[in-house]
């Protein structure tokens, strides 16, 4: 182990600046911080264990080769990300691709009064705590519903929704504005609050 | 006076407290006199805390980091 290189301590902007300059030490330490929350994301994308794998190899592959191009203008973990969220869509690309809602099928919100006379009025779920919603049956429903999100749409909604990024740092690492990351995360938590909702009044 | 579909449009912003004092007073004023658009404020922000609860326990296998740092030796190193 390089004695530069405390495992701990070191933050992440002086390991990639260290990986940058060859140091492979501080390369593998990014992949031990950063793979978990790569395939995590991966596996949100790609909804297979292999495909997430292969999906986490890309991309520290990818960040070795693009050390050189890391400038430190954007967080690091913004910048793996960015990479990740590539290497998924080159992976799906290359895939056949299961069926997913065409974007016009997101909803906004606007067709919430329609919903409203065609399926009577609100469940009660909003005033439940949040243990006792989480089941094993619900989580199916909220993975089928995120499935079913388009590919760009998925990405925006986990990245923001699960990984904790801002609209900003989203809108960084997909290449969108900020007011179409705001859209489209707007649409997919309508969408899946949609299913949700649904679940609760077939209880 | 906002009406339903506005208040809807405007939720993300307002649940992340970034709307203008008049427009958040706007939301909020229809917010309580509207059930349905309180429900859907309500449960949507459920649907955020929901959506991340499920999805961020997901983990690699266990041997997958070593063998990840394993293909990056054998891939990297020539």
């Amino acid at each position: 182990m390089n004695q530069d290189i405390d495992q701990a301590a070191t933050n992440d902007l002086d390991l990639f600046h260290a990986a940058k300059r060859g140091n492979y030490d501080a390369f593998e330490q990014i992949v031990r911080r950063y793979h978990e929350r790569v395939y995590r994301l991966a596996f949100g994308m790609m909804k297979s264990q292999s495909d997430a794998e292969e999906v986490v190899q890309d991309t520290f592959l990818n960040a070795w080769k693009s050390l050189d191009g890391f400038r430190g203008d954007a967080k690091p973990a913004t910048w793996i990300y960015r990479i990740a969220a590539n290497a998924a869509l080159m992976r799906l690309r290359g895939k056949q691709r299961k069926p997913t809602l065409s974007f016009e099928e997101v909803p906004n919100g606007a067709s919430l009064s329609g919903e409203v006379e065609l399926l009577g009025p609100p469940t009660a779920w909003s005033r439940e705590p949040l243990e006792k919603l989480l089941t094993s049956e619900l989580g199916q429903i909220i993975d089928a519903a995120v499935d079913l999100l388009p590919e760009k749409y998925r990405l925006v909604l986990l990245l923001r929704d699960v990984e904790g990024l801002s609209n900003e740092e989203v809108a960084s690492t997909v290449g969108l504005t900020v007011p179409t990351v705001k859209s489209r995360l707007h649409r997919s938590r309508m969408f899946v609050r949609e299913r949700i909702e649904e679940y609760f009044r077939k209880q | 006076m906002i009406s339903r579909e506005q208040a809807v449009e405007m939720l993300t912003d307002y649940f992340e407290q970034r709307l203008a004092p008049d427009l958040r007073r706007a939301v909020e004023t229809h917010i309580a006199s509207n059930a349905i658009t309180k429900h859907v404020l309500e449960t949507y922000k459920k649907t955020v805390v929901l959506c991340r609860e499920s999805q961020k326990h997901r983990a690699a296998p266990a041997d997958f980091g070593p063998r990840l740092l394993a293909f990056l030796r054998e891939h990297t190193r020539a």
